[in-house]
């Protein structure tokens, strides 16, 4: 509740009262310009000057014999009373209202907000209370549009003095920063840095007040800022240097940019994700033109021989010619479903869930145990059933499946005991999937080209579109991992690390 | 098999072997057709002491019918070792003429910067083109056409 004794400001004891200024002529006092009033220690008005008289709307010397009071708003009128009986006792200089909303009422029961000084004086050997009063409602009216003007800014508005201290802040600060009510005013400015910024940020701060020009902060660096929650958020900041009378302030104006950082970075994420599939789409171009043709040009001298064979009667290769034309047109129909399929794989994506890995494996010896038995290749798994992995299980799936498949496909049939050994181990912050198997190995003049789209390292007779292991790069990049290989005839491993939590799946990752 | 220009087909592809095989065989100018299934075997080949007798009479009259995609060492590849090496460049009687489902334009550019080539075809390989290489290439040695 706002009163006038309550205004005791600090919360030590006074100083000693000082010995009440002797006044000699209370009427000299009507000449001061400023509105006063003597008070007896009883509370009685003693006496006020025109100024008083004009500012609470009473006739010259009516007030005078009246109790203080009825200067006194009614709702605080009754407490004031205790609190001047206190005063009296231990009477000292003091202000009432700096800061602080401090009413009075006139005599048509309007409210004026006033500054207060209190003095106590001796006139004649009583003690008097001579107060003065400054009407300070017009000041007060310019305060409050001002601040309504700063509240209404959208960006955080932080103004500190040469110490770091804040001396004023808008709404839009308290919420950028997370305070309520007057929670930052009086803070220093290192609760709202991070740690790591502080002992910098006192040098450029001292650097900054000696040499104070506007500038904006956040371009060049990525500057952030603390929440009263110890979260942190990336901010832009604008400097203003201000001279309150000769005393140097700063006026800091911040805009949290998380927002804009996450789309910047999104755009970032977009644009990189477009380069990489106009790349794609160029080598696409390009080996359409090699490996998607090629079967087809190879058909048409097939069928330039079989005409021949026809021409001449000469029909005895005929039949093994249809044979080998066939087969091509089925190469060339499994390379262009290898074709969609990797095409489809860019955007199928199931979102991100628990994988148990243990059962995920299990699963793809179900899947893959047509091709193991045909193949006359045993699996040997090793993982700990109980490890999990937040990812994407479709990209998981196509990283596994075709690491699988390939050590499959390539084994060596000279050897007896073909195997393939998939292991789940933990790293860290990771997790590392090992394909090996004692297959027939990538070439070493080949393995430069390993994940490079239509690279087919065995003759054209053997299976397989070139598209796996490109299939099997990209959806490592989607995910966030990484993946290395070794390769020599009878071993061959690739590793792949794959993070526990799995990044967000990029935008073109995902189509919802 | 006894004329006097020696081809060698470097393809991966065995039915293309097949295929160029049957069209070469049509030309009485050709005598020996060496086949090759990739760029590196070519190039040992080429640059082994036995290329002049696995390819038939001295001087030399060799048409390389190149593939550019192949598995290990590309056309492209085998080209530039030979370059390189300076090997077929003493014998304007061995010509390379790629020979490729390609029809992308920088593959045509890429393969006119070799000296050592001299055309570019794209598969498959007919009878007529293979008979105009020959006049184009070793016309003291094309046969009177029949028709």
């Amino acid at each position: 509740m706002d009163d006038w004794m309550a205004d005791r400001g600090p919360q030590h004891e006074p100083n000693p009262p000082p010995a009440p200024v002797a006044i000699d002529d209370a009427l000299s006092l009507a000449a001061v310009p400023i509105p006063l009033l003597l008070v007896d220690s009883g509370g009685t008005i003693a006496f006020t000057n025109p100024g008083l008289d004009e500012l609470f709307g009473y006739d010259s010397g009516v007030l005078a014999g009246q109790p203080v009071e009825v200067l006194i708003p009614p709702d605080v009128a009754g407490s004031h009373r205790e609190l001047r009986d206190a005063y009296a006792e231990v009477p000292y200089e003091r202000t009432m209202g700096a800061n602080r909303d401090v009413r009075g009422i006139t005599r048509q029961g309007e409210e004026v907000s006033v500054e207060i000084a209190l003095k106590p004086v001796e006139i004649d050997g009583v003690a008097y209370v001579l107060g003065s009063v400054i009407d300070i409602g017009v000041l007060r009216a310019e305060q409050e549009k001002t601040r309504l003007a700063i509240d209404a800014s959208a960006s955080a508005m932080i103004m500190f003095d040469a110490d770091g201290t804040v001396v004023l802040a808008n709404r839009q600060a308290l919420v950028t920063f997370g305070y309520a009510g007057d929670g930052l005013v009086g803070r220093s400015l290192n609760d709202l840095l991070p740690d790591r910024y502080r002992r910098r940020h006192a040098v450029f701060r001292a650097g900054y007040m000696t040499d104070p020009t506007q500038r904006s902060m956040g371009d060049a660096r990525e500057l952030y800022g603390l929440r009263s929650d110890g979260s942190e958020f990336p901010l832009e900041l604008g400097l203003t240097p201000i001279d309150d009378q000769g005393k140097p302030l700063i006026m800091a104006t911040i805009i949290d940019i998380t927002q804009r950082k996450a789309s910047e970075d999104e755009i970032r994420r977009q644009n990189a994700d477009l380069v990489r599939l106009n790349d794609e789409l160029g080598q696409f171009a390009y080996s359409a033109s090699h490996d998607l043709k090629a079967p087809l040009a190879t058909l048409d001298g097939l069928l330039d021989c079989l005409r021949d064979d026809l021409a001449d009667g000469t029909v005895d290769g005929a039949a093994e010619l249809a044979v080998r034309a066939q087969e091509l047109t089925r190469r060339l129909a499994t390379l262009i479903e290898g074709v969609l399929g990797f095409a489809r794989s860019e955007h199928a994506a199931e979102g991100f869930c628990e994988v148990h890995l243990g059962d995920f494996v299990e699963t793809m010896r179900t899947d893959l145990g047509a091709e193991l038995s045909a193949a006359g290749v045993r699996l040997d798994v090793e993982i700990d059933p109980t490890l999990t992995i937040t990812a994407d299980p479709h990209r998981l799936r196509q990283i596994v499946e075709n690491l699988m498949s390939n050590a499959i496909k390539y084994c060596d049939r000279r050897n007896a005991d073909r195997f393939v050994a998939v292991r789940v181990e933990p790293r860290g912050e990771h997790v590392e999937l090992t394909v090996a198997d004692n297959g027939i190995g990538i070439p070493a003049e080949a393995q430069a080209q390993v994940f490079t789209m239509f690279r087919r390292f065995a003759n054209h007779s053997e299976p397989g579109t070139g598209l796996g292991l490109a299939m099997v790069k990209r959806a490592v990049d989607q995910i966030g991992g990484e993946i290395t290989f070794e390769s020599a005839p009878g071993a061959s491993v690739f590793r792949v690390l794959v993070p526990r939590v799995a990044l967000e799946p990029t935008a073109a990752g995902v189509t919802t | 098999m006894t004329g006097p220009i020696s081809v060698l087909v470097v393809d991966d592809d065995e039915l293309d072997r097949y295929a160029v095989g049957r069209q070469l065989g049509k030309h009485p100018e050709i005598g020996r057709v060496v086949e090759v299934a990739d760029g590196s075997e070519a190039y040992d080949l080429v640059a082994g002491e036995r290329f002049e007798s696995e390819l038939g009479p001295h001087p030399p009259r060799t048409l390389i019918l190149l593939d550019i995609n192949m598995p290990l060492m590309s056309g492209f590849d085998f080209l530039e070792a030979v370059e390189r090496e300076a090997l077929l460049s003493s014998a304007d009687a061995c010509v390379v003429v790629m020979l490729t489902s390609s029809s992308y334009f920088g593959d045509r550019e890429r393969a006119e910067q070799f000296e050592v080539v001299g055309d570019y075809v794209e598969k498959p390989l007919r009878a007529p083109q293979i008979r105009s290489l020959i006049e184009r290439f070793w016309p003291e040695h094309a046969a009177p056409a029949n028709d």
